[in-house]
């Protein structure tokens, strides 16, 4: 027997079927919770914004139309709790997130390769770059954040988040666009870091002085 | 000051860190905790603006012409007693009996001390005539504002059962509301730390609240007339 979808157990849930909102919210609390905790910046205030969001889209069940997907609904319901949790609280500076971190584990990045889950140093490194992203992100306009946390974080496409921000998607592109210009250079992105392309408006490079032959002395004296 | 435009190579690596920062963990067990407990009022809360709404006076109609919310006084036994001694002419379980042995039991009347229904009355009658067994009945006390509770405590099985039994730990009175009855309510007693008087899918019952255990704490759900429990659920503890 197959599984119901999403849009069957919303339906079911707004005919009064007690367990349905359950096991749909269940399906998506995982990914839900990552986009409220990247975009309040600790747990407690995730927490909350998922709790709100949650209750929200249980009594609010009824008013959804069914011109997006579920997940797209449950996601605009929630990243609208935390904004407005947001404003509300009108933070600008997310705290450390020590448990976060530590529930790491071997999590390595998208890109990552999987030397960094056996190599202390790595770990050391990637813990550290983590932390300047968050604080970065924490430092950014709330509208700004959620969009790169769903854009860039999340994975979602341009379209998509146009939707669950419900905004247009010219909106969702500026957004990221300021957002990235705003975070790269707090991430160091912009630091020149190749030394290997030097500036061709310099005159090129003397070679080092070698050590060779005898070793440079006083310079000497005429009388 | 406006932002720096970025070239596509540190848009890609603005968006590389980005996602190397995605969180991967699913939701923690405390936080899923809470979640499920909101779940848990907010289906208690639809059931309560879907139930129909019962006034103290047509409940006492209802009770005094039909009995079909005839209430059991509680028996409470050890673990291992399985004797149940009824206090009315008959402990037929039979529906019929027992609304015709309530209906002989009007509220006016001066009833046994284990009969006596009184919602609002608070008043404990602990002593009743012993059973063949010798074993000794315990009459349970009225609640105040015992209508209210009774109203809450019309369970029934294909509803949200878990919301509605957490309510009831919450609103209800700690010992047991009593309820007019010619059947008493056998329960293994057994880590009790409460009891309901209910109604289960219109059959008179009780709730038996157990001592929690690592955070969480089973409910057994006790139709009179029958030994065993007919279904438990587990309640989370704070």
């Amino acid at each position: 027997m197959s599984e119901a979808s999403d849009a069957e157990l919303l339906a079911a849930h707004v005919a009064g079927d007690a367990e349905a909102f359950g096991e749909l919210f269940s399906r998506h609390r995982d990914r839900l919770w990552a986009v409220a905790l990247r975009t309040m910046g600790n747990p407690e205030d995730a927490a909350d914004g998922l709790q709100e969001a949650m209750v929200a889209a249980f009594r609010r069940a009824g008013s959804f139309r069914g011109d997006a997907a579920v997940t797209t609904w449950l996601h605009r319901v929630v990243v609208n709790s935390c904004l407005d949790r947001l404003r509300a609280m009108k933070v600008r500076r997310a705290e450390a997130l020590p448990d976060d971190l530590e529930e790491r584990g071997d999590r390595g990045s998208l890109s990552s390769s999987t030397d960094a889950a056996v190599d202390p140093a790595e770990l050391v490194v990637a813990d550290e770059r983590r932390r300047l992203v968050l604080d970065a992100l924490a430092s950014l306009p709330a509208d700004m954040r959620a969009a790169l946390v769903l854009v860039d974080m999340e994975g979602y496409s341009v379209a998509e988040v146009a939707q669950m921000l419900d905004c247009a998607e010219g909106t969702v592109k500026s957004r990221c666009s300021r957002g990235r210009a705003k975070l790269a250079p707090l991430l160091g992105v912009l630091a020149p870091t190749q030394t290997e392309q030097p500036d061709p408006r310099n005159a090129p490079a003397t070679p080092d002085v070698g050590v060779g032959g005898s070793p440079r002395g006083p310079p000497r004296t005429t009388s | 000051m406006s932002e720096p435009e970025l070239t596509p190579a540190q848009t890609e690596a603005v968006r590389a860190l980005l996602a190397e920062a995605r969180h991967v963990e699913p939701v923690p067990a405390d936080v899923a905790a809470r979640l499920d407990a909101t779940l848990a009022d907010l289906h208690a809360e639809r059931l309560e603006a879907l139930a129909p709404v019962v006034t103290l006076t047509s409940r006492r109609r209802r009770m005094a012409s039909t009995a079909l919310l005839a209430a059991a006084a509680v028996v409470v036994v050890g673990v291992g007693v399985g004797q149940v001694l009824p206090f009315g002419s008959t402990d037929d379980s039979a529906g019929d009996a027992r609304s015709s042995q309530a209906k002989s039991q009007l509220p006016d009347s001066p009833a046994p001390a284990e009969a006596s229904r009184d919602f609002g009355d608070a008043q404990q009658d602990s002593s009743r005539k012993a059973g063949p067994s010798g074993e000794p009945l315990l009459s349970s006390r009225a609640a105040p504002g015992g209508s209210e509770s009774a109203d809450l405590s019309a369970l029934r099985s294909g509803g949200a059962l878990r919301a509605q039994v957490r309510k009831l730990r919450r609103t209800a009175a700690p010992a047991t509301a009593s309820f007019t009855a010619d059947l008493p309510c056998l329960v293994d007693a057994a880590n009790a730390r409460g009891q309901v008087a209910v109604t289960y899918d219109g059959q008179p019952g009780v709730l038996v609240y157990r001592a929690p255990v690592d955070g969480s704490q089973r409910v057994d759900i006790y139709v009179c007339g029958g030994p065993a429990p007919v279904r438990s659920v587990r309640l989370p503890t704070r």
